[in-house]
């Protein structure tokens, strides 16, 4: 852009300025010539005429655009001989030197309360529970976000009941996202917030239940405040259901005192109508797998996603057999995301898992924590036998992730691993974080009968803990020589076939070290080592 | 889609303050809106795009954000807010990236949305909502510097809000 276009897009800006002095009568050729001395006049002018109010008030300020605003007939003389010279002062400035007060006066405008509120939104977006304090920063942002009924569609019995009501109030007829919690120390309740959120249970889009504590009080007051409402059972809008409500307290005779109350445990949900409901988390308690049966909540047709987060500690190994028997019982899952914390492979009456099969799985991440195995030995024995019954048809992605502190060579694994077996898949990704290593492997399309969305491998990339990882120096072997290819095959020593069959492999390694040295051509995107 | 011809291709673009930049085409259409003048204007490669509302230094650091994110998969289809993870992580190299002065926060984040890039607009939004999250309205006045305007009136109705009633 010329400068004579910057001079004319400023031209708006200074004529403005010009009306303004023009009012009050200032000579629009000012005969003060601009210099530091005249800019620090400017502001001493501008300082004085803003404490010329009440001093100690701490709204006494005025907006600078009220000193253009002001007329010398109701204004007292101190403010009028300020105004007519600081304004003098303030042409003069913009006229000489356009360009580099029109960058001051942008970049004066840069914090939150001066983003335009389609961002305030974004913003709030992403920290739904601070929609109260940002509304009460100032009256702009009060304005902005106020007005924006999908900003206060979160609620939760940590905000005060004045607050629960005005967000209902605001968010009109928006879906809601409810937060209970019942977290160790901070005391919380939930019998009035139930009442004022239960009436609006047509509304209800996400259910989060967050408990660390086992506090029998509260659940009894859960189940009194469903029981006298008579209402809540039925949430046709809700799609989402968060249940994080693990502790080892769970574990202690306290569950004891609520016997004979049937609904007053974890699964006071579970009786819930959620014709809606498409995922669902569960941190897992002894009780979510009760004799296997799937909650009445859970067995819609459209709860396609899981993810289920197993707490056993060193329990048998029969309690991961019904954990996974259990998982499979929802007929509809296509995602399913499964943390697995302290396993044991001994003792305990070991479902047959042959008979249960992901048959709709299209979708399988498998994250082990750093305490999820014993051996090294017992790991092995659980990725063949996870291998075995999740590896089903319509499974195209399947991604692992080991955060063991013993080194499982999943290279050995994967070599054991028969290619046709895992060659159902579109991708597999396994990632191991101690030492850092991560495989990609991304086969031919399937033909069975899947979309060929080329968004969904992007989405199961973009997942964040994968993003650090793809932060790494990255190898596509689409870039490679074919015999630095088949050095890599030998590395892995697979067999050079394989290959044939494969589009990408990606190979990660910390601290910028590769194994091998490439010889790059990205351009061949689409070469086959055929 | 993307050709092999396109991703040789440079794009100049033009900056409010007169700046000249070259790009690849690549790291160009990280930007959907840079992306669609391009197809607007063709295969012309003489022809510079402007940009009036970004300056150099905001273009500069978006750039930097655009080389290092060439690479990414095409961003999926437009969804609903509603739809959008809330997750407030942000990759490693994105945070370090994000780590400059309020002032230049804000401009990337306008310039992002200016530009429709958005990965990067969450990445300033996300980083904002951090910086907020947990906070006290006067910690906000202060933390971004924002004069508290409410007239008594509406300090009285605000206090209010946040009063806990008695039963709690």
């Amino acid at each position: 852009m010329s400068q004579v276009s910057k001079r004319h897009k400023l031209s708006g800006e200074v004529e403005k300025i010009a009306e303004h002095a023009h009012a009050l009568g200032i000579n629009s050729q000012p005969t003060v010539m601009a210099s530091k001395k005249s800019i620090n006049e400017l502001i001493a002018s501008l300082q004085r005429w803003a404490n010329s109010g009440d001093d100690n008030s701490p709204h006494s300020s005025v907006p600078v655009d009220d000193f253009w605003n002001s007329k010398s007939e109701d204004s007292n003389p101190k403010v009028d001989e300020t105004s007519s010279r600081s304004a003098s002062l303030l042409l003069l400035l913009l006229q000489n030197a356009p360009v580099d007060v029109a960058q001051a006066v942008r970049a004066s405008r840069r914090t939150l309360s001066d983003l335009p509120a389609e961002l305030l939104a974004q913003i709030v977006h992403f920290a739904p529970a601070e929609a109260f304090s940002v509304s009460r920063v100032c009256k702009h942002l009060r304005q902005a976000v106020t007005s924006m009924p999908q900003l206060w569609t979160y609620v939760s019995n940590y905000q005060t009941p004045n607050e629960v009501m005005l967000a209902l109030a605001r968010s009109r007829k928006a879906k809601l996202t409810v937060a209970l919690f019942a977290k160790i120390g901070d005391n919380s309740k939930c019998t009035s917030f139930l009442h004022l959120v239960l009436p609006h249970s047509k509304r209800w889009r996400e259910f989060r239940f967050e408990a660390d504590e086992y506090r029998a009080e509260f659940f009894i007051e859960l189940h009194k405040a469903q029981e006298v409402k008579g209402v809540g059972r039925r949430f046709p809008a809700l799609e989402s259901l968060h249940l994080q409500c693990y502790h080892p307290l769970y574990e202690l005779d306290e569950r004891s005192r609520l016997r004979g109350m049937d609904d007053v445990n974890l699964n006071f949900w579970g009786r819930w109508e959620l014709p809606n409901l498409r995922k669902c988390y569960l941190s897992s308690v002894e009780d979510d797998f009760n004799g296997l049966h799937i909650p009445p909540a859970l067995r819609g047709k459209n709860m396609t996603s899981l993810k289920l987060d197993y707490h056993k500690d060193r329990r048998d190994y029969g309690h991961f057999t019904s954990c996974i028997c259990f998982t499979a019982g929802f007929q509809h899952l296509r995602q399913l995301e499964l943390t697995i914390y302290k396993l044991k492979i001994e003792g305990g009456r070991s479902h047959n898992l042959e008979h249960h099969t992901f048959t709709n799985l299209e979708s399988l991440r498998l994250d082990f924590t750093s305490d999820a195995f014993q051996s090294i030995v017992q790991a092995e024995m659980v990725f063949k036998e996870l291998m075995r019954f999740f590896i089903t048809p319509r499974l195209s992605q399947m991604i692992v992730h080991t955060n063991n502190k013993k080194r499982i060579d999943v290279k050995e694994w994967l070599r054991g691993v028969k290619y046709d077996k895992i060659s159902v898949l579109q991708k597999m990704y396994w990632q191991i974080r101690d030492p850092a290593f991560g495989i990609l492997l991304q086969f031919p399309r399937k033909d069975v009968g899947l979309s060929a969305d080329p968004h969904q491998g992007a989405a199961f990339l973009d997942e964040p803990t994968d993003k650090a990882l793809l932060d790494l120096p990255t190898l596509e072997i689409t870039s490679l020589p074919k015999n630095t290819l088949y050095s890599l095959a030998d590395h892995l020593d697979w067999e050079k076939d394989t290959w044939e069959y494969m589009r990408r492999f990606y190979w990660f390694r910390e601290e910028g070290s590769w194994d091998i040295s490439c010889d790059s051509d990205p351009s061949d995107d689409d070469h086959r080592y055929d | 889609m993307s050709t092999t011809e396109d991703k040789t291709r440079k794009v100049k673009l033009v900056t409010s303050d007169n700046e000249e930049f070259e790009v690849d085409w690549e790291v160009a259409t990280r930007s959907v809106l840079i992306k669609h003048m391009l197809e607007d204007i063709g295969e012309s490669e003489e022809q510079a795009i402007p940009l009036p509302n970004v300056t150099a230094n905001v273009l500069k650091k978006v750039l930097e954000w655009c080389e290092h994110h060439r690479k990414d998969p095409e961003p999926a289809p437009e969804s609903s807010d509603d739809n959008r993870k809330r997750t407030l992580e942000i990759g490693d190299w994105d945070a370090k990236f994000i780590q400059v002065d309020q002032e230049m926060l804000f401009e990337i984040i306008l310039a992002a949305n200016y530009l429709d890039i958005k990965a990067l607009l969450d990445v300033g939004c996300k980083t904002v909502a951090n910086m907020i999250k947990g906070k006290q309205p006067e910690e906000i006045r202060k933390m971004f510097n924002i004069v508290n305007d409410f007239t008594p009136e509406e300090e009285a109705q605000i206090k209010k809000e946040n009063e806990w009633a008695e039963d709690r």
